[in-house]
C-alpha cells in the first residue's frame, strides 16, 4: 500500500502543483543563493536562488510525462510483437529473437547517449528512443507468455475455427497476456524514470532552465556540502517515486496471482 | 527474469543516496578541524609529482603545437618559454629575451637573446630558432588563425646568434606585447613537422609521456636556464566536466584546480585541507552572437539583446559577486587601456530597437552551452529570464562538454563563450579584428579596424590609450559579444602546493611551485 500511496502522491502533484507550487520556479528572485531550508523556503534555495522545494515539486512532470509516453510505446510494440513472434514462430521467431538478444546486450545508457548524439534530444525523440529500447525486453516476456499458451485448448480451437492471426492475438491471446504485460510495463517504467533522469544529470534530457530532478542533481552536487538540500530533496523524490513504483508492481502482481500462476515471485 | 528485477532497481535508488551521501561524507572527512589555517607556511617542499585538471577543452584532441587549431594550452605553457612574458602586475619581463628596444618611430625592433639556454634534446638556443618560431605566426595557412595580427611583422633578421631585429610594415609601440602569448612559444628551427609530438621547447619540465584524454606527464628538465625547477614531475590529467574535476579535488585524485567556480569556492573556503587562492582577473564568460547571421546580423538586435542584461544581477548570481561589471569589453579592468563605460539595463530601449528591427512580438532565440566550465550555463539560464522581459524567447540548447568547443562554439549562431585575458591590443585584435583567430562573432568593421592601426601607430600613450578605448566603446555599440563580467581567477588546491602566482592560468610559472610531502 505505501507503495501505492508514494505513487498516488506523485501523480498527483505531478498533476496539480503548477497550481499549488508558492514561486516561479525559474525565477531568481526567490531568495538568496543556497539559503538554508526556512518557513519561506521549505526546502531552501539553489544556486541561482530559485526555490528548492517548488521545483522539487514540479520536477517529476516532465519525466512522468515522457516516460509514461515511453513505457506505453514500449508495451505496445514489444508486447504485440511478442504475441505474433510466439504463435507464428519458424524462422522468423529465430530470426527477431537473435536480434532482441543482440539489442539487449547493449547498455541501455550508450544506446541512449547515441541516439541523443545523432537525432538530439527533443521529447518527441526522446520517447521514441525510450519506447524503443524498452519494447525490446517486453518482446521477449510477451512471447515466452504467448508461448505458454498456443499450445491450449482454446487457442487450439480459435485456430481450428479458420481465425485469422490478428483476431487470435488481440481476442485470445492478448486478454491472457496483459496482466503481465502491465505489471512488465510498470516494473520498466521504474527503470525507464532512472534512465530518464540519469539522461538529464549528464545533460541530455530536459534543458535547463525546466524543473528537473536529474537536471537538479547535477547543477548542484559540487556543492553539496554547503548546500545539500538542493541535491538531497530531489533525490528523495526521484528515490520515492522509484521505491513507490516498486513496491506497488509486488502488490499488483500479488493481486492479480501472477506470482503464483507463473511461479513468480515479483 | 522478472523474479531478480525488483532487486536491482531498488539497489540503483540506495546508491543514488549512497552516492549523494558519499559527496558529503567525501567534503566532511577531508577537513579535519584541528588544522591551521589556510594561509600559513607550508612544510618544505620535497620534489614530488603535482597532479593538475585541466577540462578537456578540446575532446582529446589537444596538439602541443603551440599553433595548433585544437593547442593542449596547460602543456604548451610548460613545454616552451616565450621572448617575453607579463608578470602578475601586468608589466613586460624577460624570459627567453633580455633586452629589447624600439627606433625612434617604432618601425626596427631589436631583441637580445639570453644566453646558456637549450632546447630538451640539449640543442642550443639561437636566433635562428626565434625567427623561425615567429615565420610560423606569420604564415597565412597556420591553424592557430593569427597570421592577421602578426602580419605587421615585414622582415625578420639575425645578425648575430644572440640577436633578433623585426622590422615592421607600419609602427606599432608595443610590438613585445604580441610574443607575451602562449602561441608565440619557441620551438627549435626546422621542427614544425614534428613540434606535435616531441613538445621539445625550453620550458623547466619536458615531455615524458602525452595523453591528452589521460595523463599527460612532463618531467623536471634538470638543465633548464632557469636552474632545475623544484617539482619532480606535473602531470595533467584530463577531466572534461567541470563539476568532476572538483569532485577529483576533494577526493585528492588532483592537487590543483585552476578554474574553480564561486560557488565551488565557497564549498571549499572552510576545508582547512585546500588553500583558495582568488585575485582580480580577466576570465569572461559571454554571450556571443554571429554577426553575419540572421536575426544577429541587424545591429538592433544585436543591441537590443545587450541592452535588457542586468550585469550586476548575472554577476550576483552566476559568479557570486566575484569579479567586476564590463561593458562587453575583452580588456580587462586591470589593463591600462580599458575603457570604463557604462551600460544599464533598458528594457524599453530594448523592445523598441526589436519592434524597429521587425520583431514587435519578441524574438525566438537558441542559445548553446554546455558544463565544460561552471558558469556557462549559469549565465545562459539568468539571460533567459532576463531576455524574457524583453519579449525575447530564449530555449537553452545544453550540449556535451566534451564536443562543445569542436563541434557548437564557433558554429552555432548564439553561443556561451568562456576565455581568458590577454593585452589589450591582442584582445582586441583577435576576439574582434578581421582574421583574429577567436573570432567569433565574425565582426568584420573598417571603422573599428581603423582604430586598431592608428592605436598601434601612435607613439603618443595617451593617444594610443584614446584609441583602444574608442574601439572598446565602438564594440560595445555594434559587435555581438555580450561580457557581462569579468571574473576573479579563482585556483583551489592543495594545501601542499605553494608557489602559485596571481597570474592567468596560462602564465603560471610552474618551475616556481612546490609540493610538500604528505
Amino acid at each position: 500500500m505505501l507503495g501505492l500511496l508514494f505513487l498516488a502522491v506523485h501523480l498527483l502533484l505531478a498533476a496539480l502543483s503548477p497550481l499549488v507550487v508558492p514561486y516561479d520556479p525559474v525565477a531568481f528572485a526567490g531568495g538568496a543563493a543556497f539559503a538554508p531550508p526556512s518557513a519561506a523556503h521549505l526546502f531552501g534555495t539553489d544556486n541561482l536562488g530559485r526555490d528548492v522545494f517548488t521545483r522539487t515539486l514540479l520536477g517529476g512532470r516532465v519525466a512522468l510525462l515522457i516516460t509514461l509516453a515511453g513505457i506505453g510505446l514500449a508495451v505496445a510494440w514489444g508486447g504485440l510483437l511478442g504475441m505474433v513472434l510466439g504463435l507464428v514462430g519458424g524462422w522468423l521467431d529465430e530470426a527477431l529473437m537473435r536480434l532482441v538478444d543482440a539489442m539487449l546486450a547493449i547498455p541501455e545508457t550508450i544506446f541512449l547517449l547515441l541516439i541523443a548524439g545523432i537525432v538530439g534530444t527533443d521529447h518527441v525523440v526522446l520517447i521514441l528512443a525510450l519506447g524503443f529500447l524498452y519494447g525490446v525486453g517486453v518482446i521477449r516476456i510477451a512471447r515466452t507468455a504467448t508461448l505458454t499458451l498456443v499450445a491450449q485448448d482454446f487457442v487450439l480451437a480459435a485456430r481450428a475455427r479458420g481465425e485469422h492471426q490478428h483476431t487470435i492475438v488481440l481476442r485470445e491471446l492478448l486478454p491472457n497476456v496483459l496482466d503481465m504485460l502491465l505489471v512488465e510495463g510498470a516494473l520498466r517504467w521504474s527503470w525507464m524514470l532512472l534512465a530518464f533522469s540519469a539522461l538529464s544529470f549528464l545533460g541530455f534530457g530536459v534543458a535547463p532552465p525546466t524543473p528537473d530532478w536529474g537536471v537538479m542533481i547535477a547543477q548542484n552536487r559540487s556543492t553539496f556540502g554547503i548546500a545539500p538540500w538542493a541535491t538531497l530533496f530531489p533525490s528523495a523524490a526521484i528515490g520515492s517515486l522509484i521505491i513507490g513504483i516498486n513496491l506497488f508492481v509486488g502488490v499488483l502482481a500479488k493481486a492479480i496471482g501472477l506470482d503464483r500462476v507463473d511461479g513468480i515471485t515479483v | 527474469m522478472r523474479s531478480h528485477s525488483v532487486i536491482p532497481s531498488v539497489r540503483m535508488v540506495a546508491c543514488l543516496v549512497l552516492t549523494t551521501l558519499l559527496v558529503a561524507c567525501g567534503s566532511a572527512t577531508t577537513a579535519p578541524a584541528t588544522t591551521a589555517p589556510a594561509t600559513t607556511a607550508t612544510p618544505a617542499a620535497t620534489g614530488g609529482t603535482l597532479r593538475v585538471a585541466y577540462g578537456l577543452w578540446w575532446g582529446g584532441a589537444e596538439s602541443i603545437d603551440p599553433l595548433s587549431a585544437v593547442p593542449f594550452l596547460d602543456a604548451v605553457n610548460i613545454l616552451y618559454d616565450r621572448l617575453v612574458r607579463l608578470d602578475a602586475t601586468g608589466k613586460l619581463v624577460p624570459e627567453l629575451a633580455t633586452a629589447w628596444s624600439a627606433n625612434a618611430d617604432a618601425t626596427v625592433w631589436t631583441f637580445t637573446l639570453r644566453e646558456g639556454v637549450t632546447f630538451h634534446n640539449s640543442a642550443p638556443f639561437t636566433s635562428a630558432d626565434v625567427a623561425y618560431s615567429i615565420k610560423r605566426l606569420l604564415d597565412p595557412a597556420q591553424e592557430a588563425g593569427l597570421a592577421g595580427i602578426y602580419q605587421i611583422i615585414k622582415q625578420i633578421e639575425t645578425p648575430d646568434p644572440r640577436t633578433v631585429v623585426f622590422t615592421l610594415a607600419q609602427p606599432h609601440a608595443e610590438l613585445p606585447v604580441l610574443f607575451t602569448i602562449y602561441r608565440a612559444a619557441i620551438i627549435p628551427a626546422e621542427s614544425s613537422a614534428s613540434i606535435a609530438q616531441t613538445g621539445i621547447g625550453t620550458g623547466a619540465f619536458q615531455l615524458a609521456q602525452l595523453n591528452p584524454t589521460g595523463t599527460t606527464r612532463m618531467t623536471a628538465y634538470a638543465k633548464s636556464w632557469r636552474g632545475a625547477p623544484k617539482l619532480d614531475a606535473i602531470e595533467l590529467i584530463g577531466i572534461a566536466d567541470a563539476d568532476a574535476r572538483f569532485q577529483a579535488l576533494q577526493a585528492g585524485q588532483i592537487d590543483v584546480l585552476l578554474e574553480t567556480s564561486p560557488q565551488q569556492l565557497t564549498a571549499l573556503k572552510d576545508n582547512p585541507a585546500f588553500v583558495v587562492q582568488t585575485f582580480p582577473g580577466g576570465i569572461w564568460y559571454s554571450l556571443t552572437m554571429r554577426t553575419d547571421t540572421p536575426p544577429f546580423n541587424d545591429v538592433r538586435v544585436r543591441r537590443a539583446l545587450r541592452l535588457l542584461v542586468d550585469r550586476q544581477q548575472i554577476l550576483t548570481l552566476v559568479q557570486q559577486g566575484m569579479g567586476s561589471i564590463a561593458c562587453d569589453t575583452t580588456v580587462w579592468s586591470g589593463d591600462p587601456y580599458r575603457w570604463q563605460g557604462s551600460c544599464p539595463q533598458d528594457l524599453a530601449q530594448a523592445r523598441k530597437l526589436l519592434a524597429e528591427a521587425g520583431y514587435p512580438n519578441g524574438l525566438d532565440l537558441t542559445l548553446f552551452t554546455s558544463d565544460s566550465l561552471s558558469g556557462m550555463t549559469p549565465l545562459a539560464e539568468v539571460y533567459q529570464q532576463q531576455a524574457a522581459l524583453a519579449g525575447v524567447r530564449v530555449t537553452i540548447k545544453q550540449v556535451p562538454a566534451d564536443s562543445y568547443w569542436t563541434e557548437t562554439y564557433g558554429v552555432e549562431p548564439f553561443v556561451i563563450d568562456g576565455e581568458y585575458q590577454y593585452p589589450a591590443d591582442l584582445s582586441l585584435h583577435l576576439f574582434y579584428g578581421k582574421g583574429g583567430g577567436y573570432n567569433v562573432s565574425k565582426f568584420d568593421d573598417p571603422a573599428f579596424e581603423q582604430l586598431l592601426a592608428e592605436a598601434r601607430a601612435t607613439l603618443d600613450p595617451q593617444q594610443r590609450s584614446q584609441r583602444y578605448q574608442q574601439a572598446q566603446q565602438y564594440l560595445l555599440e555594434q559587435d555581438g559579444t555580450i561580457i557581462p563580467f569579468h571574473a576573479n581567477e579563482e585556483f583551489s588546491f592543495s594545501r601542499r602546493v605553494a608557489g602559485l602566482q596571481t597570474v592567468p592560468y596560462i602564465d603560471m610559472r610552474w618551475d616556481l611551485v612546490t609540493l610538500a610531502a604528505k
